[in-house]
């Protein structure tokens, strides 16, 4: 019987054609270390890692690792509501150490106010 | 019941054998609890995922981490300087780590990969991880234009 359906398993990248192959690099990183490595990441790299591939680009851009991603930095982070339902979020240090901060949409609403610790105006935390 | 000697035996996939004091290996979860559900008269624990050279390091970790009054900073430098390895060595020694279930190793070894790719160009990256890039040059360009302030 053929054991087949190796699922559940990372996608397997293709072996490379050209000869830049580095003798460091790592063949076959499991996806876990990779979310594990990625959801510590701030915004920034992350946006700029969605170009890494389209493997990429999905794990990132998938509401579980979003959701994984927010409780890694959620001490880092003030939600703006802008208006109901649609909020934003922003780091705290930019706020006083960036002379533009920058703003992301929230792709997902807060449910029962979970991991809401208080409210100033229209400031979250 | 299990032997009250000292030291336990740790044996990897290709034989080699690493010899621990016991208040060491019993803080794994992983060695505690085969310690508690084997009859280990001979002390010896099979590690078939592991390998010697890969074990050797974990377990140079973990005597410096649970020497006697050994010093943040002395802890600080030994890191650093264990961590000086290649992405593949660094690989084995979060797999080892993970199958050991310690938690603060898989964490260091978490951090160091972070290190090394942050501000790192997308090339890099790639590079590092042995990803191809499946990206069209037209795509590629979309992916970065609908991101480009966080290349700024």
């Amino acid at each position: 019987m053929e054991a087949e359906g190796d699922e559940g398993s990372q996608h397997t990248q293709i072996p490379s054609t050209s000869s830049k192959d580095s003798v460091l690099a790592i063949p076959t990183l499991p996806q876990e270390l990779i979310t594990a490595i990625l959801v510590r990441l701030p915004v920034k790299y992350l946006l700029q890692f969605k170009c890494v591939s389209k493997n990429w680009f999905a794990l990132i851009s998938s509401p579980h690792f979003v959701k994984t991603h927010l409780s890694f930095s959620a001490k880092d982070r003030f939600l703006l509501e802008i208006d109901t339902y649609i909020l934003k979020h922003c780091s705290v240090s930019s706020l006083f150490y960036d002379s533009v901060t920058e703003a992301f949409n929230l792709v997902y609403p807060i449910k029962g106010n979970k991991g809401v610790v208080g409210m100033v105006g229209r400031l979250i935390c | 019941m299990m032997s009250l000697g000292k030291l336990i035996t740790l044996k990897t996939n290709d034989n080699e054998e690493f010899k621990l004091d016991k208040t060491v290996a019993v803080k794994l979860e992983i060695i505690k609890n085969i310690v508690q559900d084997v009859d280990c008269t001979s002390n010896v624990i099979p590690l078939p995922n592991i390998d010697g050279k890969t074990m050797t390091k974990v377990v140079k970790y973990w005597k410096k981490h649970s020497e006697e009054g050994v010093t943040e900073v002395q802890l600080k430098n030994f890191d650093q300087d264990f961590l000086k390895m290649s992405h593949s060595e660094l690989h084995d020694v979060h797999l080892a780590a993970k199958y050991l279930d310690d938690n603060q190793l898989k964490e260091v070894i978490i951090q160091e990969f972070l290190d090394r790719i942050k501000g790192k160009p997308i090339e890099e990256i790639r590079e590092v991880f042995g990803i191809v890039n499946d990206y069209t040059p037209e795509e590629e360009e979309e992916v970065r234009r609908e991101n480009a302030w966080a290349f700024e």
